[in-house]
């Protein structure tokens, strides 16, 4: 196998990224398709993500497999998940389907970090969820969880 | 006959022989035949003037029959709507519709072609469609096609910028409403007027309204507008306070109200610099007449952040329920092994807190493996936990025993502190020795030994004392 090899990505929109063989690796979804793909293995479908996100995961694996001891990957990193919810979100669920450990432990340990030190309310405004309970089940979750509540 | 063929864009000039009699589609297939990148002749349009189509009554009418002869100069162009266009596409717009999209488009064909076939397809067909109602959707096509370069937060602003900002009277107001206008865009929201429920135009807004930056502003999602029925909007309003500006968001007929505020003098100077185009770092002058190196991008980033976060995201979430959409990209629409693995960094306390959320994060929060990993996390180890009545509750009760023995350990140091002192001799008023001596007279390491050691802090001395005897505004400071 020569490095210069290139494998091309489709993501679900129709948008494709050629890449070097080495970066696809890295994900190790991909890595499974082409060992098992056979002959026919240079175009890739990653149906599960959009082209935007498949740029910035294609991003994240080149910088890692290219310079992976780098002194500045860590400040790379903090840097690339500085984004908006929607981005983090699709960037969590990329990894995970690609089955890329470092940005989904990256992505999960920021989106962790947005529950940190926040109340309930607090917790429901920042990822948007609907409090679905009704006034009964809520004050027993207040007696449950009464040990905390104050903290 | 010999015809000179040009292509409007690239002015590279073609020699054509063409059969007697010819068609006009004859010609066009000629033409498409000797591009490299066109992949039809049905894209292809030709011109004398530069302005009009050339169009046959008949297909099978010839072109000598429309006046065209041997040597002629015919230009041509690949999309339907550029003749007009101005070459270069940085030049502020003028108001008819066709052309900021179609020079936007030229840019796209030229990026695109060398990139990726399908996309430059997507372009082709969606511009052979009626121009003005698929203008907003070039917008999002815009970002698909340009993703082959990774999505650019400053390129797309940049891109809206010169499409909707005309002249430059109060810039900086709409600079700013357009920045999250094109926040909007990128999130998959059109603007909609609201009267007639149908796409705006933008030949008819913009440069022609007076002071349209300040009115309120309809968006719509377009599966909405496809899908007819109910057409469900959200507005958006902009409130100026001075130097801020206050964004609201809501759902028409809706209760909920996003908002945002956001620095407009802070951030528009970076605005426009990202318009510019001016570079990663740039110089500017502080507050303090001191020169320091800002990178403007970073500051329109958190303001893009702050915008999609605060009023793009919720307003789509909304959106979509109301209408039965599926829900955009959040937290929740993770899958759930996901959703249990973020938890699996969240402190023990926090996930107790999440489980009040809402009855999806409650079951996902109960689960027993997950409490069996925080209480190890936070109390150690395991040994000796009754593992009948499941971790979350030996957890709840770990923590409160400690947090009761830390508190009482921190009772015990705050009623160290100096007490009102009464002498030995009984009762009565503290002595008046001046300064806070008569109210302290326990400060000092002597006092403070004579009251250490005892469990509830409580000087037998005191014990005629009331407690909550106001001795010049300590009130509450013996026992509680």
């Amino acid at each position: 196998m020569t490095s210069s090899k290139t494998i091309v990505l489709r993501s679900s929109d129709g948008a494709t990224f050629e890449v070097d063989e080495a970066v696809a690796l890295h994900s190790l979804m991909i890595k499974h398709r082409i060992e098992t793909g056979g002959a026919d293995s240079t175009t890739i479908d990653v149906p599960e993500v959009t082209g935007n996100t498949l740029s910035k995961v294609i991003e994240y694996c080149k910088k890692h497999v290219e310079a992976p001891n780098s002194d500045d990957l860590k400040s790379f990193d903090t840097d690339f998940v500085k984004v908006d919810q929607a981005v983090l979100c699709h960037l969590a669920k990329a990894s995970y389907y690609m089955n890329i450990k470092g940005l989904l432990d990256l992505s999960s340990k920021t989106i962790a970090d947005m529950f940190k030190g926040k109340t309930v309310e607090q917790i429901r405004e920042t990822f948007h969820i609907k409090n679905d309970f009704t006034p009964e089940e809520e004050e027993e979750l207040r007696k449950e969880n009464s040990w905390n509540l104050f903290v | 006959m010999k015809l000179r063929l040009r292509s409007f864009e690239t002015k590279e000039t073609l020699k054509i022989e063409t059969p007697n009699p010819c068609s006009l589609q004859q010609l066009k297939e000629l033409v498409s035949q000797k591009l490299p990148s066109t992949s039809s002749s049905s894209s292809i349009y030709l011109s004398l003037n530069r302005k009009d189509e050339l169009t046959t009554e008949f297909p099978q009418e010839s072109i000598q029959s429309i006046g065209i002869t041997s040597g002629d100069l015919i230009y041509f162009i690949t999309n339907p709507d550029g003749f007009s266009a101005s070459p270069k596409p940085e030049q502020p717009q003028n108001p008819q519709t066709p052309i900021p999209v179609s020079s936007k488009q030229d840019e796209k064909v030229n990026i695109v072609s060398s990139e990726t076939v399908e996309s430059s397809n997507i372009n082709n067909s969606s511009s052979e469609e009626v121009a003005e109602p698929m203008e907003i959707e070039d917008d999002e096509n815009i970002v698909i096609s340009e993703v082959g370069k990774s999505f650019s937060v400053p390129g797309f602003l940049r891109k809206v910028f010169t499409k909707e900002l005309g002249d430059t009277d109060n810039l900086n107001h709409k600079l700013l409403r357009v920045a999250v206008h094109a926040v909007l865009l990128e999130s998959g929201f059109v603007e909609i007027d609201p009267a007639s429920k149908s796409l705006k135009n933008n030949n008819d807004n913009f440069s022609v309204k007076d002071n349209w930056y300040l009115a309120p502003v309809h968006y719509t999602l377009s599966y909405i507008i496809g899908s007819g029925g109910n057409i469900e909007t959200v507005k958006i309003k902009f409130q100026n306070l001075g130097r801020y500006c206050k964004v609201y968001g809501s759902l028409v007929n809706g209760t909920t109200v996003h908002s945002v505020l956001v620095d407009e003098d802070q951030l528009v100077p970076y605005l426009n610099v990202v318009w510019a185009n001016c570079g990663p770092m740039v110089a500017t002058v502080g507050g303090d007449n001191k020169i320091s190196n800002v990178e403007p991008e970073k500051q329109v980033f958190e303001f893009w952040r702050k915008i999609k976060d605060g009023i793009s995201l919720p307003l789509l979430i909304d959106l979509c329920e109301k209408t039965g959409l599926k829900s955009p990209p959040c937290f929740m629409q993770l899958p759930t092994e996901l959703k249990l693995k973020i938890l699996e960094s969240v402190s023990g306390v926090d996930i107790a807190k999440v489980s009040c959320v809402c009855s999806e994060l409650r079951y996902l929060a109960s689960s027993d493996d997950l409490w069996k990993r925080k209480y190890i996390e936070e109390f150690g180890n395991v040994v000796g936990v009754d593992i009948t009545t499941g971790f979350k509750y030996r957890f709840a009760k770990t923590y409160e025993a400690k947090k009761r023995n830390s508190s009482v350990a921190s009772r015990i140091a705050r009623r160290r502190l100096p007490l009102p002192y009464v002498p030995p001799f009984g009762g009565g008023f503290p002595g008046i020795i001046g300064g806070d001596h008569d109210l302290f007279p326990n400060l000092g390491p002597r006092g403070l030994g004579g009251l250490g050691g005892l469990p509830h802090g409580r000087n037998p001395r005191l014990r005629n004392v009331r407690p909550n005897c106001n001795l010049g505004g300590f009130a509450g400071f013996g026992d509680h």
